[in-house]
């Protein structure tokens, strides 16, 4: 998936998709659900990996035998073989493949059966397959980034320990959205968020006014933070942090 | 006494039962002792007279002017203990007990009665023959005495006829109520997580296994309609999210699609907005139908109620200021509560959005809280035109709008929500205040669930 830097307004993102020098991986995609499967695909594809689909738990644990997968993204709710009887099986047969579950129910006992069953990851249906992406390469990495207390873009510096930011110099105080919204766009410098997206990332539930309130932090945060400009709206796919070139 | 335990109840109605059953018993006893003694004085009065008047018919010396001879010897014995009186026709006294001291009445004495003699109350009669005339009578002191002593002798068991049947019937009813208590416990155990379970049925006929069956069927329907709701949820959220997953997909393609015009993706963007909606209604309706069905998970942490608030107030500062309206937050440092965060930041977030929402140009947003009583209490009041109070009953109903204006967002479900959300932690949330001026909204939650 690319986007066309003929929509984006402020200095083109390139690649971003492949913005991070990761491996390809041998993807297995779990989902019943043909059309969602083929988004996956799609995106894991665009991302530069190699997934490969199937719509059913018995299909997936025959082709997680017979074939080395780095990584399975595995639905839940399949028809007669569920995702978590899946995962059992494949845990029970002593493959430690990395497994990123899918579920429509989002139900916090859901969350822990999957991490208790061996699963390294969780995301709740519907979700931003942009997310799915981020998911899927923080997965791939050989060894899992540490949990950092220091975001940084350029000279842009984020302490998650008590919260300060700092432009070079310059301690700059935020509201407690402003470090919310902030610390989404810097954990993951170069992709773009919607504004959709970013609602739901800051607030715990629909916030009615949410578009607005994202507009208008983001235009604080700028007036605070951007001199020269980090975050660069993305015409009609919403704002992205980058580091000034 | 409403509110002892059973057994006591039951021991107490039986003890007063016993003592009531004693009290009657000694009364009863009393009586008809009494009164057999008292026949039995009268017959052996009747007796002896007679038995003195043989005497006095059949003494050899015959008789004196055709009259008998009175000796004090023909008196019996057993008379002579009771007061006597022998007098001949004439009137003349023959014999007269040294105790009595006055004399006997003459008239009205044929046959057994009590008269008043001497300040004594005594029981006297009188038997003629041949001319002579024997007055016998007692006071009874010897009768009365065993009746007082039989008396207080029933009496004085009373204490522990008390203490036995109170025990007893205690340890009694302790045995009876047993299948009950276990029912109990059993039921307790019985709860939304476990309604697979049953009670044991006794291999009885009796009311307990009468009573044990039939709430077996009431927790098996249970058990149905919560597996169907549960069921339902489950599949609900699977059938609906997994579509919106893949309109969201699809969306998300157009918007990425570098060779569609800019009016199609200004209109993707909209629609994922819309997506993102429609999702929260669908999470929304599912997570009323997890409430309902007793199913709402927590996952309780603890934190400062002021850190949770920080990013809400944030947001109505934000929200307030083209609006020209004033926010006040009172709220304690370092309240700490122990609940779900994100549950409760979701009733904090939907009463500040509707005192926005409801507020009026250049108005008033106050956000308080305190610690009463174990309780955290919170609450969010703004300016407005208030809830009429024909409509404040219906406030928490579901899909329920207090104004049908379109041009106010929402869809009338977050105050349904936040009031499952905090009485499933063991609060609740009212409204504490609607009028032309002011509009006050109150949560409740336990501090430490």
């Amino acid at each position: 998936m690319r986007f066309s830097p003929a929509t984006v307004t402020s200095p083109a993102v390139a690649d971003w998709g492949r913005r991070r020098h990761h491996k390809c991986m041998q993807i297995l995609v779990v989902e019943d659900e043909v059309r969602l499967a083929q988004h996956i695909s799609r995106a894991l594809t665009e991302a530069g990996h190699e997934p490969m689909m199937v719509h059913d738990g018995e299909t997936a644990l025959g082709e997680a035998e017979a074939k080395h997968y780095e990584l399975i993204v595995l639905d839940v709710m399949l028809p007669a073989m569920d995702g978590f009887e899946v995962l059992r099986r494949l845990r029970t047969a002593k493959m430690s493949t990395r497994v990123l579950i899918l579920t429509a129910r989002g139900e916090v006992s859901d969350r822990v059966t999957g991490l208790e069953l061996g699963a390294d990851d969780y995301l709740a249906k519907p979700f931003a397959m942009q997310e799915l992406v981020a998911r899927v390469t923080a997965l791939g990495r050989r060894f899992p980034e540490d949990a950092s207390i220091r975001l940084q873009v350029g000279d842009l510096v984020l302490d998650l320990s008590n919260g300060e930011l700092h432009r070079g110099r310059r301690r700059i105080e935020l509201s407690a959205r402003e470090r919310t919204l902030l610390r989404v766009l810097m954990r993951e410098p170069g992709r773009i968020f919607s504004r959709t997206e970013l609602c739901e990332r800051v607030w715990e539930r629909e916030h009615e006014y949410g578009v607005k309130l994202v507009e208008t932090f983001i235009s604080r945060l700028r007036k605070k933070i951007d001199s020269p400009p980090v975050i660069h709206t993305v015409r009609h796919l919403g704002y992205t942090i980058r580091e000034p070139e | 006494m409403k509110n002892w335990p059973l057994r006591w109840k039951v021991a107490t109605y039986s003890a007063s039962l016993a003592v009531a059953a004693t009290v009657g018993g000694a009364i009863t006893t009393w009586f008809v002792m009494r009164h057999a003694e008292i026949a039995a004085f009268d017959q052996r009065l009747t007796t002896d007279a007679q038995e003195f008047f043989r005497d006095v018919e059949h003494f050899e010396g015959g008789r004196r002017n055709n009259r008998p001879v009175f000796k004090e010897i023909f008196l019996p014995l057993s008379l002579r203990k009771h007061l006597v009186e022998v007098t001949d026709e004439s009137g003349t006294v023959l014999y007269r007990s040294p105790r009595l001291r006055q004399p006997f009445p003459r008239e009205g004495i044929k046959e057994f009665h009590y008269h008043q003699i001497d300040g004594q109350n005594i029981r006297l009669a009188e038997f003629s023959e041949n001319g002579l005339t024997l007055r016998a009578g007692d006071d009874l002191k010897e009768i009365n005495q065993i009746g007082r002593d039989i008396l207080l002798a029933m009496l004085g068991a009373i204490p522990t006829v008390l203490l036995i049947t109170l025990l007893g019937s205690a340890w009694v009813a302790s045995k009876a109520i047993a299948p009950v208590e276990e029912i109990r416990q059993a039921a307790k155990r019985i709860t939304a997580q476990r309604l697979d379970q049953r009670l044991p049925v006794p291999p009885t006929n009796d009311e307990i296994a009468g009573l044990i069956e039939m709430l077996n069927a009431t927790f098996e329907q249970l058990e149905r309609s919560f597996e169907q709701s549960a069921r339902f949820s489950a599949d609900a959220s699977h059938h609906l999210k997994t579509p919106i997953a893949i309109l969201r997909a699809d969306v998300e393609e157009i918007l990425a699609d570098a060779n569609c015009s800019e009016s199609a993706q200004a209109h993707a963007e909209g629609l994922l907005h819309r997506i993102h909606h429609l999702s929260s209604v669908v999470e929304n309706l599912l997570l009323l139908s997890r409430a309902d069905a007793g199913r709402l998970q927590l996952s309780k942490t603890q934190f400062e109620l002021e850190d949770l608030l920080d990013g809400v107030l944030d947001d109505a500062h934000t929200l307030a200021e083209p609006l020209d309206l004033k926010v006040e937050a009172d709220i304690p440092k370092h309240l700490l509560l122990k609940a779900d965060r994100t549950f409760v930041a979701m009733i904090a977030q939907n009463l500040v959005e509707n005192a926005v929402k409801y507020n009026t140009p250049g108005g008033r947003i106050r956000v308080a809280a305190r610690s009463v009583n174990g309780e955290v209490e919170m609450t969010v009041g703004n300016t407005g035109d208030g809830i009429p109070e024909d409509r404040s009953g219906q406030l928490f109903a579901r899909f329920y709008r207090v104004r049908g204006d379109e041009r106010v967002p929402g869809h009338g479900l977050g105050l349904s929500i936040a009031r499952e959300l905090a009485r499933a932690h063991g609060g609740d949330v009212e409204l504490v205040r609607s009028d032309a001026s002011w509009t006050e909204m109150r949560v409740r939650l336990p501090q430490v669930a």
